[in-house]
Parts: structure tokens; C-alpha cells; sequence
């Protein structure tokens, strides 16, 4: 296992890492989705075409994920609980969202949201986000 | 958990920046730690006793022995 870094040059770096793999899958998130959204919509293309834009579209928070992984492995002990914490609270909050919404839906009639699975991701993330502030909080 | 960490930072004229550069974590990591907020893993706890050149059970102390001690 590497050793966790501090706020060194060791940590800037990683820091500097994950900064750059982010806006890489970011850049290449938004091209992909751009010329998806472009194709899908003017020149309908085949299903097979479809689907494979689709799972191109989605590939980028693949990318997103690998880059959040090597910035976890570079934290210490202390920075991880902060990160596990904030993100079984984002997990807990969109998951039960979602799966309230979901008996709304089947047993009162509520209207299902067009699209509404991907939001579940981005939610995830920005609950995540603003958890971290939260926990980190508690810390103090 | 209790512990000494922040006089014996102060007696040796550390920052917690200082004593998270020396034993490889963060400022926030000390911080938490001193302020009794977060516990560190037995690993830790050794490089912490190393830096200070003193036993683990002399830096940090069980709820109840500190309480019976004052």
C-alpha cells in the first residue's frame, strides 16, 4: 500500500493528478456528449449507433471514477473516514430518494421523471460534495 | 480517547502542519486527532510515539484513566 501523503509537495502532486484526470474526462465527457446529442437528434441514426453513443456518453464517468480512486489512495487515514462518511451519506440520501420516488410512482400515481436515471450519478456526486463540507465539519 | 498531543507540539515549537509533515498526514488529520475528534489507527499512533520519542501510552490516554487521574 503507498504511503498516504501530507500537505507536501507529494500532495500537491497527487492534487495536481486528479485535477488534471478530471478536466480530461470532463473535456472528453462534454465532446462525446455534444456529437451524441448531435447525431441522435439530426440524423437518427440506427439503434446499434444509439446504443453504442450511449455507452460512449456514459464512458467518461468511468474515467471520472479512476480519477477519484487514485486521489483516495493518496489521502491519509483521517481524509478517508471523511470520504467514506460523506459518501455513504450521498448514497443514503439519493438511494432513498429514489427508491421513495419509485413506491410514489407505483403505488400513488405520481409521474415518472423523463430521464430521471441520469440524474442519479450527478446527485450522487454533489450530495457527496456537499457532505464532505458537513463531516469534515464534525471533525473540528 | 484523550491526549497530549497539543503541549508536546508546543513544547517542541510544532505547528500542526509540522507534525503532519513529519509523520506523512494532513494539518486537518492533527487537528482532528488533538482535538480528540478521531481516533488514529495503531500504526499511526507509533509513527506519532516515534516523532515525539516517547510511548504510545504516554501521548495518548484512555477516557477513564485521564478522568482518574484529575
Amino acid at each position: 500500500m503507498s504511503e498516504p501523503v501530507c500537505d507536501t509537495g507529494a500532495s500537491i502532486q497527487v492534487a495536481r493528478q486528479y485535477t488534471r484526470d478530471m478536466s480530461i474526462a470532463a473535456l472528453i465527457y462534454v465532446v462525446v456528449l455534444v456529437g451524441s446529442v448531435f447525431v441522435v437528434r439530426r440524423l437518427d441514426p440506427p439503434q446499434w449507433v444509439a446504443i453504442g453513443l450511449a455507452l460512449a456518453s456514459a464512458a467518461p464517468a468511468l474515467l471520472m471514477m479512476r480519477a477519484y480512486l487514485r486521489r483516495l489512495r493518496g489521502l491519509d487515514e483521517f481524509q478517508r473516514q471523511v470520504q467514506l462518511e460523506s459518501m455513504l451519506a450521498a448514497a443514503a440520501v439519493i438511494g432513498f430518494a429514489s427508491f421513495t420516488y419509485g413506491f410514489l410512482e407505483s403505488f400513488a400515481g405520481f409521474p415518472a421523471i423523463d430521464g430521471a436515471l441520469l440524474w442519479v450519478f450527478p446527485a450522487m456526486c454533489f450530495v457527496w460534495g456537499v457532505a464532505q463540507i458537513f463531516v469534515a465539519r464534525r471533525y473540528e | 480517547m484523550r491526549n497530549r498531543l497539543k503541549v508536546l507540539r508546543a513544547e517542541r515549537d510544532w505547528s500542526q502542519a509540522d507534525l503532519g509533515d513529519r509523520i506523512g498526514v494532513s494539518r486537518q488529520s492533527v487537528n482532528a486527532i488533538e482535538t480528540g475528534k478521531y481516533d488514529p489507527s495503531l500504526p499511526l499512533a507509533f509513527k506519532i510515539a516515534d516523532v515525539f520519542g516517547l510511548p504510545i501510552e504516554a501521548i495518548f490516554l484512555r477516557e477513564e484513566v485521564a478522568q482518574a487521574a484529575e
